[in-house]
């Protein structure tokens, strides 16, 4: 049970950073496919950070008043990490709401400018491009970075006498080297 | 419940002087489906799309659902303290005194622990577990106490393969092999405090190799998304033949709506499940309701022998659930950690 709770805290604190919604635009340059694309997200943003709101407000009260009457230790635990979870949740609501995701802020600027449709679509074209190339390069630095992290954790597990400490090490290297691969894909 | 049919029936017509008969788990412990979702909605999860880990239960599923998606769940069941005792009973470390322990028990267990992970991609999907661990143990009859227990521990592996037709029509075709190793038997207490434990706690080994096809009919234009499915499941073949791990094959077929609501998802479903040993329709009915919201998936569903409620959080890759189920006897609390990739 405490390895579990181990794995889960540092699964959870590794990846809470990451809040703006991701939004990833599949299309051809052209600029007005792109405006549709971008508000018909925007409503999409909308609708999600509701729907997180609501429903982390009520995993955070649920969770907690289940605690304090719950009396079994599994369902304490679970009603626990609810009820965190719930919090979480509703910041990240608030984000979707009222930060939008991240073509927001580019979409803003060039609707905003005096650029004709023509160097709009160009414009466009340059960051769709910088845009993929930096994804395919976070995808790698992704993939090293569980892959060290996994050589790490069972080189870890195989020095470490500690018969559970062993196997949180290999979990977590076992983890990271799924990990690794899944980003490869 | 049908645990309960098969310990009534082996009592009546064994009487008292029979020590060793075999005790056999429900389908649903047969059925390979050890995920939080799928215990939570029974057999209405071979018709609803409300499930987003795991392999789907039916593998026409797959070609529907075109999200490529890995996840990894730990699900425990109540009664966590005696799979140890179970554990030591598979591997033939118990002694006299937790014999003993075992034989003096005058209440239910139902204890599960599993470890899955599956990956999926459109058109396919391949799910490991490498370890699961069930103990169910039912006392009845105080006149004279009966018992009939079944641990095991097994290791499974599934591949579903689906493909499409016209658009609406999906087929696949789900196999599934299973290793189990196994403890299971009937037994009066009288007679086995008298007799030799060694010959009630014999271990057994057993290969099982499932081929379960599922069909789906999907009208995904619909305002309700209405969609029909049916399947044959637990039809295969097995390295020797066992009451424990029968081969039976069940046939099932259900329906699905998502009524329209202003915010979230909602699904509805029902499903008829029929095997040789359904006697009446209403044995074979379930129904189900899922709403998902945000973080927040609810679920209710039920037949007329038991009832499950339950609720699973997911927060980016991470998902918690609890789940109550409850028949008239028996009781049990599921939980899950999972983890997306």
């Amino acid at each position: 049970m405490k390895i579990f709770l181990v794995m889960i805290a540092l699964l959870f604190s590794s990846s809470a950073g990451a809040f703006k919604r991701e939004a990833a635009f599949a299309g051809a340059a052209n600029w007005t496919e792109f405006r549709q694309y971008v508000l018909h997200q925007q409503q999409e943003d909308e609708r999600t950070g509701i729907a997180y709101m609501i429903s982390g407000a009520i995993a955070a009260a649920g969770g907690t008043i289940a605690y304090q009457q719950s009396e079994e230790i599994f369902s304490r635990t679970i009603f626990a990490i609810t009820s965190n979870l719930g919090l979480a949740a509703i910041g990240l609501g608030a984000t979707y709401y009222w930060t939008g995701n991240e073509l927001d802020s580019f979409y803003y600027a060039i609707e905003g400018s005096s650029l004709s449709l023509a160097e709009r679509n160009e414009v466009l074209q340059r960051f769709l491009y910088k845009q993929q190339e930096e994804k395919r390069k976070a995808k790698w630095i992704r993939v090293a970075t569980h892959a060290l992290l996994a050589a790490a954790n069972i080189y870890g597990a195989t020095q470490e006498e500690n018969k559970e400490i062993s196997s949180v090490f290999y979990f977590l290297g076992g983890a990271n080297a799924l990990l690794a691969v899944t980003y490869t894909f | 419940m049908l645990l309960r049919h098969v310990l009534t029936l082996t009592v009546l017509m064994s009487g008292a002087g029979v020590v060793a008969k075999a005790a056999t788990y429900s389908p649903v412990l047969r059925d390979g489906g050890s995920r939080f979702l799928v215990r939570s909605l029974g057999s209405v999860c071979y018709s609803m799309d409300s499930f987003r880990r795991g392999l789907p239960c039916n593998p026409a599923f797959v070609a529907k659902d075109k999200a490529p998606r890995f996840d990894a769940d730990l699900m425990l069941g109540s009664n966590m303290e005696y799979l140890r005792e179970a554990e030591e009973l598979l591997d033939g470390k118990s002694d006299e005194q937790a014999v003993a322990k075992i034989f003096s028990r005058r209440e239910m267990v139902d204890g599960e622990i599993s470890i899955e992970a599956s990956f999926q991609r459109p058109t396919w999907g391949i799910s490991v577990e490498p370890y699961r661990l069930v103990y169910v143990y039912q006392f009845e009859n105080a006149a004279l106490p009966m018992v009939d227990m079944i641990a095991s521990e097994e290791q499974s592996i599934k591949a579903q393969l689906a493909s499409f037709t016209s658009g609406n029509f999906y087929a696949g075709l789900q196999l599934r092999y299973t290793h189990i190793k196994y403890i299971g038997n009937s037994f009066s207490i009288a007679e086995a405090m008298a007799g030799d434990s060694d010959q009630l706690f014999e271990i057994h080994n057993q290969d099982i190799l499932y081929v379960e096809p599922g069909f789906l009919y999907a009208w995904e234009d619909a305002v309700w998304e209405p969609q029909i499915s049916a399947m044959l499941s637990q039809w295969g073949v097995s390295s020797y033949k066992s009451q424990q791990y029968p081969i039976r094959p069940q046939g099932l077929l259900g329906a699905s709506i998502k009524p329209t609501v202003p915010l979230g998802l909602l699904e509805v479903g029902v499903q008829f499940q029929i095997h040789n040993e359904t006697e009446n329709f209403q044995d074979a009915v379930r129904a189900a309701i899922t709403y998902q919201l945000g973080l927040l998936q609810a679920v209710v569903s039920g037949s007329q022998y038991d009832q499950s409620v339950g609720f699973l959080a997911t927060y980016k890759s991470f998902s918690t659930g609890l789940s109550y189920w409850s028949e008239k006897q028996n009781k049990s609390v599921f939980i899950q950690f999972g983890v997306s990739l």
